[in-house]
């Protein structure tokens, strides 16, 4: 047979398709899906801590003392104590009912910050204590703390992660979930700044009440945004805590026209907290 | 911080392989279009029946290639593991490797001077997960010339 | 030795048959090959390395497979069809077989 030879004139084997346009639709599904699991376990997941009562969780974690392998934890006794004596009043003046055993330790670290570990410990460094110069932002910080108990942030958070791999492995998605993991980091950034709110809240309603008004309270922000230069410029959907300036805003807003009085505060510096 | 880095990196890779693998893949189908045209005039036949049975020789010709997906195909073939549907995005690069390992051959057969190719079979495998390889085989004939 | 993919030698009458012969060969890459792999999985193209090991592998299938049929006494293998994989990462594995024949 006589060979004719036909060039091809057209290539139906591959789609028209533009992969920028579909990659756009694929990251917006996963976008929808990675909201749609995080709001599911989250509120969800909300519902069920509440019904560990808070009692059951504090007897639990009662004898949790591990920070000593984490941090550095000072051994300044005396700081120590007057730092948990300033707590117990804060909690009796406010009538602030709870079932956690709450101590504060302070952390030998100079870079000023605080949190909340689960049983009712509060760290503070000794980077925070030698900044901050009024006990109203001393009180702010600890009650900042313990509304991240009353909240029951850390086990929402557990909640949230847990239920997100879980999602992740249950729907078979393992090694592809590399944008999923992506989406949904952002969206729980989102979330987290949402508790950090949350206890700023509380640490305005005690502060109210301990001291009859919010001056000085926002001494933590002014503290906190000092160290913070390079991370204002980057956008708050990047980070675990809203920006100081917007929190700094929250205290305004919740002010009342009370001009109480501001304590003054002076922790033992870094070095001696430290040796 | 660490959710700037992670998505930052992302991205740059993502356009990195989007830039350079679209200009890798439209100079590769220019080469292609080219080297098909120019060996348009060998015919190339799956069948195994000859229809000549005047034949000088024979040679076993082969071809092969192996050809790596870019970070945006494969990001993209990750996601749609997800959603399910037509992978487009690597069509295009199964396309290329096929065209490629045929024109090889090809080439191979018209060097050795055949007149025909025919037995032709392709084969294709996976080379760490995002990348394939894809070999052609054929029987290539010379047919007898006839001298007046 | 001759060598086809299809069921005949052109031209060529068979006499008998041995039966079937194979080849195989693994084969694994330098580490060089697979980091410029690995940087071609970014921007994509043909990973040059692999397909160098993938023809080496290749050919000495094909040798194998000649070895085999001239122990038998053939002159030709038909119907030679290939099997390629990827046995271990950085390894490749190439089988080859077909049927070993006389021919006239």
């Amino acid at each position: 047979m006589k060979y004719v030879p036909k060039p091809d004139l057209d290539n139906p084997n591959v789609s028209k398709s533009h992969p920028l346009i579909d990659l756009a639709f694929l990251l917006g599904g996963v976008t929808a899906l990675a909201l749609i699991a995080l709001f599911a376990f989250q509120k969800f997941g909300e519902r069920l801590v509440v019904l560990l009562p808070a009692e059951k969780e504090a007897a639990w974690l009662k004898n949790l003392s591990v920070e000593k392998e984490f941090f550095k934890v000072s051994s300044h006794w005396r700081t120590e104590r007057e730092l948990n004596e300033l707590l117990n009043d804060l909690i009796k003046k406010t009538q602030f009912v709870s079932p956690y055993n709450f101590n504060v330790k302070i952390v030998c670290d100079e870079t000023p910050n605080a949190f909340a570990i689960p049983g009712g410990k509060i760290m503070v460094t000794s980077g925070l204590l030698e900044r901050l110069k009024t006990k109203n932002g001393l009180v702010f910080t600890l009650s900042h703390e313990l509304g991240h108990f009353k909240g029951r942030h850390h086990l929402k958070k557990i909640i949230r992660s847990v239920g997100m791999s879980f999602f992740t492995s249950l729907a078979g998605f393992e090694s592809q979930s590399q944008a999923l993991t992506l989406v949904s980091g952002l969206l729980n950034l989102s979330f987290d700044r949402e508790q950090e709110l949350a206890a700023d809240l509380l640490a305005i309603e005690l502060s109210k009440k301990y001291f009859g008004g919010l001056n000085g309270a926002s001494e933590l922000f002014e503290v906190l945004s000092k160290e913070e230069s390079l991370s204002s410029s980057i956008p708050s959907w990047f980070l675990t805590h809203p920006h100081s300036e917007e929190r700094i805003k929250v205290i305004r807003e919740n002010s009342n026209e009370n001009q109480n009085e501001i304590e003054k505060y002076q922790a033992p510096g870094n070095k001696s907290l430290c040796l | 911080m660490n959710g700037l880095v992670e998505w930052g990196s992302v991205l740059v890779l993502l356009a990195v392989g989007f830039v350079f693998g679209g200009r890798s893949e439209r100079r590769h189908y220019k080469s292609i279009q080219n080297r098909e045209t120019k060996l348009l005039a060998l015919p190339l036949k799956s069948e195994t029946k000859l229809q000549v049975s005047e034949i000088e020789d024979v040679l076993l010709v082969t071809g092969s290639v192996a050809i790596a997906s870019d970070y945006l195909k494969t990001f993209i073939a990750n996601l749609k593991n997800i959603f399910g549907g037509r992978l487009s995005s690597f069509e295009s690069l199964m396309d290329r490797a096929r065209r490629e390992a045929t024109l090889r051959l090809k080439d191979q057969a018209a060097k050795w001077g055949a007149d025909e190719v025919i037995g032709f079979r392709l084969e294709t495998s996976t080379i760490r997960q995002n990348g394939i390889e894809i070999l052609a085989v054929g029987t290539a004939v010379k047919f007898k010339k006839l001298s007046t | 030795m001759i060598l086809t993919t299809i069921d005949q030698v052109p031209g060529r009458q068979i006499q008998e048959h041995y039966g079937l012969v194979s080849g195989s060969t693994v084969r694994s890459k330098n580490v060089f090959r697979d980091f410029f792999a690995g940087l071609k999985d970014i921007v994509g193209g043909e990973l040059k390395g692999y397909t160098e090991l993938l023809e080496e592998t290749r050919s000495e299938a094909l040798e194998r497979l000649v070895t085999q049929a001239e122990s038998k006494g053939a002159n030709a293998v038909i119907n030679i069809r290939f099997a390629t994989s990827d046995v271990a990462p950085g390894a490749a594995e190439v089988f080859v077989y077909g049927t070993a024949v006389r021919v006239i």
